[in-house]
């Protein structure tokens, strides 16, 4: 930039203030980036339906649950969808990334045990049967130890597939293991 | 007095114009320079102790119960945000004031000895403030948290001993015209007015402690206008009016564009005054504001770049000059970081890319970019060039200057990129789904990958800290010298007519040119010389910022505080009282500080924490507890037995034997300390003047205080039974973990977020009855 117009007398204090004309492009920013606002409000805030940043939540969210479950409805929480469930690793993912987010505050991040026991050795405490995972998973158990989860995970599905994931847990060799809770079990079917 | 130690300057006047000898009062501006820089080396300080407790939390954990509370990461942080705001930004603008004042009016200050009452008033303010801070005597948000009293003081003594004194020694100025450099600064006193007085307001509950006046979404849009008002009134606006004098004085050359200043003053007031709801997307506010504040922090790209226009321009390619002299260099290369900052900002503003930032270690990384960088920078700039003016020395060694800039350079760096860094690694891990719409990872993993960056960033510190100290034996070597004495010649008033006039013309071009009136009359318009009347008036002036200011204001808070239209929720009730003293420990210990509490209508942040957060869940948060960052995870969903009691006992006394990779302290200490419970019937009986509907009726026998007690002594008992039967002690370091503090304050997390799908009164509300 030239500062080479003729200085006004302006003077204060010794700064002398030039008379330099508003840059254009300076002009030409500052009125696109209000010329935005009117824009910007007629495209959000005039009522027009799922405009609104909760509505926009809304339609995601559904997008992103029918994602989930297009492929498997709704499952049953018995045994034979469990069994089934145990030998798809996709499925067995999405179980992981639902105990991830919830579980391993009280039972480590590989299902250890740490304030709750150890998913990964053969004693169970309230566990006989593989559906009793997802009773376990959605009511709760030790008095509110073990917290029921039915209101908090989305979908009825969700607790499936993470008791799917626990069941799998079984027999793993976590990093620091817990001393084993309950009592064995018989294995779990195939 | 030896001449050659007296500067004197004359000004051009006509030889028959009366002469008037007058002495420039530097001796506040002396103080407040030495005041900025040892406040500046505390925040420093400070920042390296919060640094280190991220990175080595277990630094302070085998100290003495008593002494643990004053040092965990959160009280810390409350302090050191305070500190940079009020101690180093508010001393470096206020020297930069005291000094530019007087010579922008030719006239010495109003009242010296006013300001000599404002520099003690200030620091006392200070010291009181972070003393208390220490404490815990926090209102529940970052900068708005000291006792009511000091609150009063603190605008007593902006409004009535500082900025009255620089407004009378305006109005006893011997300058006609106001230079630009005045009008930021009559604007920054008349604002922080309005913000601080009004963030004065609330209901006292004794001596160090009081109620916020509204709950919810209102209380949490004030507190976040207050902050963003504070930002930018008493860290923005000040410092571009410095900018305004000390750069072209630096400089030695004209200001580029008188137009293009006016321009900037009066678009940045307007746009920063309707800006601040830019920082709650996604809450609970109504979405116009959430609108206003993104198009006006974008529309503010180019009023802030017109202060780099002006900036730059004045220096003119003279980029050797940076190389001479360390005042410069860091004045300009200051403006260049603001540069980068506004534009920053301006992005930040945008709802979807906030979506992105918000809460992460982005945010952090902006507002160290901000105070660290452009702030600071300019203030260690103005303090070198100062230096020489201000004391009788033959020359003044610029290599330390020199050195100082590289070492913050350095600093400042190391500082910045590894919180960008961190801020992009937590955000992207905790936004990343798979293709089955899936989390991919959990809040502690997120929170590892950020905080690999953390120990570069202590190190940054600490070099910058070493560029403090050079900073401080430089004015240390040059304060050994005695004072400079300025005087100036200047004309009397009634001389001032013969002062060389304006040969400025603002006739319009078109004049007589083939157009309609109308046209050149509006190219008249843009020529401005209406204002170059309101400069000549600064009591119009500070009416028409005022009037401007407090307009906008009215028009934000009225539609917002009266609006009815909030969602509600039919089955919300009040805190119980063991909730209401628990989440005043949640206050106390700052856990806002890491703990956000408020899920963002983000597909992401729904499947993490739970249902969105809506606003009639917050009716009886006084003070909301949102927060602004996620060095912890969200706590809005957090009640309801999401972790068992048990677990949050355990999590408190050492959360790190839960998680290792947690930065969490050690609480243990609330969990020894006993819970008054004989107080808490007067809590409730505040919090029912507020407004809050509690039954304060009593029956034959008992009191008030009684009563609250028993009901919340039940609820206790309680918790402590569920903690007990899920295999937790009965007994904690000698005392019945019923008795103690850390029980109320498991209470209140166990509430949180319960409230959205209650169905039939909670157990806890059936002891503690409400209407």
């Amino acid at each position: 930039m030239q500062n080479t117009l003729p200085t006004i007398t302006l003077e204060h204090d010794g700064i002398q203030e030039n008379t330099n004309p508003i840059p254009k492009w300076w002009k030409s920013i500052f009125l696109c980036t209000l010329g935005l606002a009117p824009i910007y409000l007629l495209c959000f805030h005039v009522g027009a339906p799922g405009t609104t940043l909760v509505e926009q939540f809304q339609t995601a969210m559904d997008a992103n649950t029918r994602k989930q479950y297009e492929e498997i409805g709704n499952l049953a929480s018995d045994e034979e969808t469990m069994v089934e469930y145990l030998g798809k690793s996709q499925w067995l993912a999405v179980g992981s990334s639902i105990f991830k987010a919830n579980c391993i505050s009280c039972h480590g991040a590989e299902g250890g045990g740490n304030v709750g026991p150890n998913l990964c050795d053969e004693s169970f405490k309230h566990i006989k049967r593989l559906p009793d995972i997802i009773k376990i998973i959605n009511e709760g158990a030790g008095a509110g130890a073990m917290p029921a989860w039915a209101k908090r995970l989305t979908h009825p599905n969700d607790a499936v597939l993470v008791s799917v994931y626990v069941a799998s847990l079984r027999g793993t060799k976590p990093q620091n293991p817990k001393g084993p809770d309950g009592s064995p079990i018989a294995a779990w079917p195939k | 007095m030896p001449e050659s130690f007296v500067a004197t300057e004359s000004h051009s006047l006509s030889p028959n114009a009366a002469h008037v000898r007058i002495t420039y009062f530097d001796v506040t501006t002396r103080y407040f320079l030495v005041a900025t820089i040892l406040w500046g080396f505390l925040t420093c300080l400070l920042g390296i102790l919060t640094g280190l407790l991220l990175s080595w939390p277990a630094l302070f954990s085998r100290l003495r119960d008593d002494l643990l509370p004053y040092l965990t990461f959160a009280r810390l942080n409350t302090l050191q945000t305070n500190a940079a705001t009020f101690a180093f930004g508010a001393n470096a603008v206020f020297t930069g004031i005291y000094y530019s004042v007087q010579r922008l009016c030719k006239t010495r200050l109003w009242s010296a000895g006013l300001s000599i009452v404002h520099f003690i008033a200030w620091q006392t303010i200070l010291i009181l403030m972070m003393g208390f801070l220490m404490m815990g005597y926090t209102r529940g948000s970052l900068i708005s948290g000291v006792p009511w009293p000091l609150e009063i003081a603190f605008v007593l003594v902006w409004l009535f001993v500082f900025g009255l004194n620089i407004f009378m020694t305006i109005i006893r100025r011997r300058e006609r015209y106001l230079f630009v450099s005045l009008w930021f600064y009559l604007a920054s006193i008349i604002a922080v007015g309005i913000f601080a007085a009004v963030n004065w307001i609330v209901f006292p509950r004794g001596w160090w402690q009081s109620s916020r006046v509204f709950t919810g979404v209102q209380d949490a849009w004030l507190q976040n206008w207050y902050k963003h008002g504070i930002d930018s009134f008493l860290l923005t606006i000040p410092f571009l009016g410095l900018v305004y004098y000390f750069l072209p004085k630096a400089a030695g050359r004209p200001l580029y564009s008188y137009k293009l200043s006016i321009i900037h003053f009066w678009s940045m007031i307007v746009l920063l005054a309707c800006a601040s709801s830019r920082q709650l997307h996604f809450t609970p506010i109504p979405e116009w504001a959430s609108t206003l504040g993104m198009l006006c922090g974008l529309a503010m790209w180019m009023p802030s770049w017109a202060g780099v226009v002006n900036g730059l321009g004045t220096l003119s390619g003279n980029w050797n000059a940076l190389k001479k002299d360390p005042a410069l260099r860091f004045m300009v290369v200051g403006l260049l970081i603001y540069a980068y900052t506004s534009l920053e900002r301006s992005i930040l503003s945008i709802k979807s890319i906030d979506a992105l930032t918000h809460y992460s270690d982005w945010m952090i990384a902006h507002s160290h970019a901000v105070e660290m960088g452009w702030q600071a920078f300019m203030t260690f700039g103005m303090i070198y060039w100062l230096l020489p003016r201000l004391v009788r020395i033959a020359d003044i060694n610029i290599r330390f200057g020199h050195f100082h800039f590289w070492i913050a350079t350095v600093g400042l760096i190391l500082i910045v990129v590894p919180e960008y860094l961190s801020g992009f690694a937590q955000s992207r891990k905790w936004r990343e789904l798979s293709e089955l719409g899936r989390l991919q990872f959990s809040f502690m993993e997120a929170l590892q990958s950020a905080s690999s960056f953390w120990s570069i960033r202590v190190a940054g510190n600490c070099i910058y800290a070493f560029g403090i100290m050079v900073l401080a034996a430089n004015v240390l070597l040059a304060l050994r010298f005695k004072p400079m004495l300025n005087e100036v010649n200047v004309g009397s008033s009634e001389s001032e007519s013969q002062l060389t006039s304006e040969s400025r013309s603002f006739v319009s071009k078109l004049l007589g040119k083939p157009v309609l009136a109308i046209a050149s009359k509006l190219d008249q318009l843009t020529m401005l010389h209406w204002h170059r009347d309101l400069e000549r008036q600064p009591i119009w002036f500070a009416i028409c910022i005022s009037f401007i200011f407090g307009l906008l204001t009215i028009l934000q808070l009225f539609p917002l505080l009266a609006f009815k239209g909030y969602s509600t929720i039919a089955t919300i009730e009040p805190y119980t009282p063991l909730e209401l003293v628990g989440r005043d420990i949640y206050i106390a210990q700052g856990c806002q500080n890491c703990h956000s509490q408020m899920i963002r209508p983000i597909v992401h942040e729904a499947q993490r924490y739970g249902a969105i957060s809506q606003a009639g869940e917050f009716i009886f948060d006084r003070p909301a507890q949102w927060g602004d960052r996620r060095i912890g995870p969200d706590l809005a969903r957090e009640g309801g037995g999401k972790q068992s009691s048990l677990w949050h006992w355990k999590h408190f006394e050492n959360a790190s034997v839960m998680t290792p990779e947690t930065v969490m302290p050690v609480y243990k200490h609330l969990l020894s300390q006993k819970l008054p419970f004989e107080d808490i019937g007067k809590r409730v009986q505040a919090e029912q003047i507020v407004g809050a509907p509690y039954d304060l009726n009593v029956q034959e026998g008992e009191t008030i205080d009684s009563k609250f007690a028993v009901v919340a002594r039940k609820q206790a008992e309680m918790i402590a039974a569920d903690i007990i039967g899920q295999g937790g002690p009965v007994i904690y370091r000698k005392n019945l973990i019923k008795d103690t503090s850390a029980i109320a304050l498991i209470a209140y997390i166990q509430r949180l977020g319960t409230d959205l799908t209650r169905l039939t009164p909670s157990p806890a509300a059936a002891v503690s009855p409400s209407k």
